[in-house]
C-alpha cells in the first residue's frame, strides 16, 4: 500500500517537474521586441532629426515622401501618386530609401 | 515575436499608430520599400495606394470598391506578405523584421495616398494595445 503510494506521489512530482520546466523553456523561447523608443521619443539625441522635424515645410503635406538616411537623414523626393515617388526617389537615393505620407497640418482625420 | 513598446509616430504635429511595413508578393520576387503605415481599427481591411500594386509585380485584377469617407474608390485586392519592421531611434525603418504575415489580402485602392492596416488580415492576428499616455502600442500574436 505504502510503495503504490509512494509511486503515485512520485508520478505526481514527475510530472509537476515536467510541466514546470516546459513552461520555462516556453517563456524562454517566447521571443519580445520591447522598444523603449516610446519613453525617449522626446528626447532624440542632438544629430538625430525626429521624422517630424524633417517636414516642417507645408509643400510636403499631403505628399507621399521618399526619405533617405544615408549619409544623413533628408528628403530624396515628394510627389502625390507612389509610381512618380518611386521613379524620382530611385534617380535621387543613393541606396535604400523609406515612403510615407505626410498628413495635412490641422487637418482632422476622421474614418 | 511580441512588439512591445513600439512608439506613436508624430507627423505634423499630431502622434498617431504607425508601423514600418514592406509589401512583398507571395512569391517573394519583389518587394516595395520600407513604408510607414498607419494602424486603423476603424479599417475594415488593409488599404494601400493604387501603384504599389505595380511595385509588387501584380497586374490588375480582383475589382473591388471600398467606401472611405472621402467617397467611394476603385480597389484591386491581392494577397500579399506583410513584414513588421523596427523603428530606429530616430524614427526612421530599421532593417530587422520583427514580424511577418504570410498571406494578408491587401486593397489597392484608386487616388488613395495613404497606407491603412486595417482589421482583416492585418489587426486579426494580434491582441494590440494602445497607451495614448505613454504614447505606445503593443501587439500581442
Amino acid at each position: 500500500m505504502i510503495e503504490i503510494l509512494f509511486i503515485v506521489l512520485g508520478s505526481v512530482v514527475c510530472l509537476a517537474g515536467i510541466l514546470g520546466g516546459t513552461s520555462i523553456i516556453m517563456r524562454i523561447s517566447e521571443r519580445k521586441y520591447v522598444n523603449n523608443l516610446a519613453k525617449t521619443d522626446r528626447a532624440i539625441p542632438g544629430n538625430l532629426k525626429t521624422l517630424d522635424e524633417l517636414f516642417v515645410e507645408d509643400k510636403y503635406q499631403d505628399k507621399l515622401v521618399a526619405i533617405s538616411n544615408e549619409p544623413e537623414k533628408r528628403i530624396v523626393a515628394s510627389a502625390d501618386t507612389y509610381s512618380e515617388l518611386l521613379k524620382e526617389a530611385r534617380k535621387a537615393a543613393k541606396n535604400s530609401f523609406c515612403v510615407l505620407f505626410v498628413p495635412k497640418k490641422g487637418m482632422i482625420y476622421s474614418r | 515575436m511580441i512588439i512591445y513598446n513600439y512608439p506613436f509616430t508624430t507627423l505634423r504635429g499630431v502622434a498617431r499608430p504607425m508601423l514600418w511595413v514592406r509589401l512583398s508578393s507571395l512569391d517573394g520576387k519583389k518587394s516595395t520599400e520600407p513604408i510607414l503605415a498607419q494602424i486603423d481599427t476603424g479599417a475594415d481591411a488593409c488599404i494601400f495606394p493604387f501603384d504599389v500594386l505595380y511595385d509588387l509585380g501584380y497586374k490588375l485584377n480582383y475589382k473591388a470598391y471600398i467606401e472611405s469617407f472621402t467617397g467611394t474608390g476603385e480597389a484591386y485586392s491581392r494577397e500579399v506578405m506583410i513584414e513588421i519592421l523596427e523603428m530606429l531611434q530616430d524614427g526612421s525603418a530599421g532593417n530587422r523584421v520583427l514580424y511577418q504575415i504570410s498571406i494578408v489580402t491587401v486593397y489597392f485602392v484608386k487616388e488613395n495616398k495613404q497606407f491603412l492596416l486595417g482589421a482583416k488580415g492585418f489587426l486579426d492576428n494580434f491582441v494590440f494595445t494602445l497607451d495614448y499616455k505613454k504614447r505606445s502600442f503593443s501587439l500581442v500574436p
